[in-house]
């Protein structure tokens, strides 16, 4: 049993994270704790496994008892059996090469003998679907392939307590409903972290808390958040995209992926959702249509007229899921001012004052210690100062609040922009309140 | 797309036992500074190209080469103004600028190079990183040692694949010149991202148990030849090279 008293901390010369926080997690119980980006979920995760001070310096009161023994008595390698966590950005916590290298060395740390070894494997591969990616680099897997590489890890380790940053993030339906059959059938505590409250968490959790300003209050349910409404749009502008074709092979040169979309078009004022599978082929079709990917075949107009690769990446915008690769400035203020390419008037710094505003960022704040959804929203300002006429995000949902990700869409519909929306999560695209497209193996539907 | 250095094919050279192929290749690489006949290098620079067309492919091949295409090319420009004794064939008034000495001397250095580039290029083509890391304890590489060179074979391709997804995403908003982007927005944000990483990196190593139970031992699970078998396929060629 997980037993949290007192626990107040920060990082050195940062302000208060947790404020006298008690949490308690019995035998065999799943917790969920609500909280929005910046709050210190990951702070937390990582103050249970050790790491929270590995690096940066900081000051930790209270005590983290897991059956009675003080977990900050243990080294972080030691503490592995007890409690093990996976991260919102699951590259960190993929050490190795390949899955198979990753669980040989966990079942090294673990001390486990072939049979036990093998007995887990194979479970937790089986878990997760991945029996065919043990030897796949970690390079070459999507995003929704590598967090469940790291499900099957921290599944392989079986700790007493799992840790669980985000965990359905960059999941399919089917496998969110997969990981909620493996907490329900797993025998041991959980602690899941999440930015919002999401459909597949429906009878999963013992308790829900609610984190907010380094304090735990019980959860209710809040009421979803106003859908979009159809926004009139005074342009008329039409992106068309005609038999987009892309083939790619393999690591071995057989076996593939193929892009095959005859047909695509959207509107001024549009909002379309596409889902889909991971690996199904969003990324690479929002790629193509963005002129990202070189050797793709078909054509991509914009009100007639054809676009090649470099018309494309300057008419559309790309909201990519991980925003830190997408920002390179020391501050919030030098990142927007990039938009401008050095003509800063009086104009231009209103703007980027409005603008900095509506995403709620502050112009001070030095890009690299943004938390994660922070970072999210000064990309999506950037792409908004950039003021194109269709935009395309890649998973916006993750790591932001419903009403955060609602508000940046609404935004750019209101001043007449189409919109692509991929997402993993049925709640949130009905609220997005668009036309719905679902991408199977490349080919839309 | 970003894929690590091995390559899966089932060649004569893939099949042979790993802890031969890494300790041929260094040893081979000395052996060939006892060969003084450019000759018998291009042989063997023949013999090794065929080798690497079969462990590797043609694509991968060409690539190895044209990666040290600039290094050679280098060596033949400045080698041959370094050695102006002997025969001469260039003559620039009293100035000598080419000997038969000289390019038979370029063309000894450059086969080595480039037989050195092969060796190497073959060993990591055709055993998988984990493999290398085994055969390295196996000649009782420190722990410490090998879990760092694991490292480095993560941390290479994913760096590489790091820099892709920066060179999308800052592509899509960041001017494009005549000659193409600027490349320092695209290095420091890769620097950052990469400095970033160690860190959790580090961190995650521990969390995942590195330091717990002391000594940690991997299965070796070598079964192709004995310890005296792999020393015997290796210093068996090496000494027919150095005797050639």
């Amino acid at each position: 049993m997980l037993n949290i008293k007192g626990l107040s901390f920060s990082y050195q010369d940062g302000p208060l994270i947790f404020r006298n926080l008690n949490l308690e997690i019995g035998e065999n119980k799943r917790v969920l704790i609500i909280a929005p980006p910046n709050s210190g979920k990951t702070t937390l995760s990582k103050i249970l496994t050790g790491s929270a001070l590995y690096y940066d310096k900081g000051h930790l009161e209270g005590s983290v008892e897991f059956d009675g023994k003080d977990l900050n008595e243990l080294d972080i390698p030691e503490r592995m059996g007890y409690v093990a966590r996976t991260s919102q950005n699951t590259d960190e916590m993929l050490v190795f090469s390949t899955l198979f290298d990753d669980l040989e060395f966990e079942s090294e740390s673990l001390a486990l003998d072939e049979r036990e070894k093998n007995e887990r494997k194979a479970r937790a591969l089986s878990l997760f679907g991945m029996e065919g990616f043990l030897e796949t680099p970690f390079s070459e897997e999507s995003g929704g392939e590598k967090k469940r590489a790291g499900l099957c890890e921290i599944f392989f380790i079986s700790p007493k307590l799992y840790v669980l940053d985000e965990p359905f993030d960059d999941l399919s339906i089917y496998w969110r409903e997969r990981l909620k059959e493996a907490i329900l059938n797993e025998n041991a505590s959980f602690l899941v972290l999440g930015s919002h409250y999401l459909g597949v968490y429906d009878g999963l959790f013992d308790e829900i808390w609610r984190l907010d300003n380094g304090e735990l209050f019980k959860y209710s349910k809040e009421p979803l958040p106003a859908y979009i409404e159809d926004i009139k749009s005074e342009c008329s502008h039409t992106l068309r995209c005609e038999n987009l074709f892309l083939k790619r092979n393999g690591r071995d040169g057989k076996s593939g992926f193929s892009l095959d979309v005859p047909h695509f078009e959207i509107k001024s004022g549009d909002k379309v959702v596409l889902m889909g599978e991971n690996g199904s082929g969003k990324s690479t079709l929002s790629k193509v249509i963005c002129g990202l990917i070189k050797n793709a075949k078909g054509s991509v107009e914009l009100d007639g007229v054809s676009l090649d690769n470099k018309e494309r990446r300057r008419s559309i915008s790309y909201i990519m899921q991980n925003p830190f690769e997408n920002l390179y400035m020391p501050t919030v203020l030098d990142e927007l001012k990039t938009v401008f390419q050095g003509k800063i008037g009086k104009r231009e710094e209103e703007r980027i004052e409005s603008v900095s505003k509506l995403f709620s960022l502050n112009l001070e704040d030095e890009v690299y210690k943004l938390s994660y959804g922070k970072a999210k929203m000064l990309q999506v300002a950037i792409f908004y100062l950039l003021d194109r006429d269709f935009v395309i995000f890649d998973e916006i949902d993750n790591a932001l609040t419903y009403d955060e990700s609602l508000r940046c869409i609404r935004l750019f519909l209101e001043r007449g922009d189409g919109i692509l929306v991929i997402t993993h999560d049925e709640v949130f695209s009905t609220l997005v309140n668009g036309a719905s497209l679902l991408i199977e193996d490349g080919r839309l539907k | 797309m970003t894929s690590l250095l091995y390559i899966e094919r089932k060649s004569t050279i893939h099949k042979i036992d790993p802890r031969a192929k890494l300790l041929f290749a260094p040893l081979f690489s000395i052996s060939l500074f006892f060969v003084d006949n450019a000759f018998i290098l291009a042989l063997l620079f023949i013999l090794f190209a065929l080798f690497s067309l079969d462990a590797m492919g043609l694509k991968a091949f060409s690539k190895t080469m044209l990666l040290i295409a600039p290094i050679v090319l280098l060596l033949f420009l400045m080698s041959p103004l370094e050695e102006r004794g002997g025969v001469p064939l260039l003559e620039i008034g009293s100035l000598v600028i080419l000997t038969h000495e000289a390019i038979d001397k370029v063309l000894i250095v450059s086969l080595r190079f480039i037989l050195i580039s092969l060796a190497f290029a073959i060993l990591i083509r055709s055993v998988k990183e984990r493999d290398i890391i085994k055969s390295l304890r196996w000649f009782r590489l420190p722990y410490s040692s090998c879990l760092c060179l694991s490292l480095i074979f993560r941390f290479i391709p994913y760096v590489a694949s790091l820099y892709e997804s920066i060179r999308m995403s800052l592509s899509m908003r960041l001017r494009e010149g005549k000659r193409g982007y600027k490349a320092i927005p695209f290095l420091i944000a890769l620097i950052i991202n990469s400095f970033k990483m160690v860190p959790s990196f580090s961190s995650s190593l521990e969390e995942r148990g590195f330091g717990r139970n002391g000594r940690r031992e991997a299965k070796m699970g070598f079964s192709l030849l004995s310890g005296v078998e792999v020393i015997l396929s290796v210093t068996i060629p090496i000494l027919i090279v150095i005797f050639l």
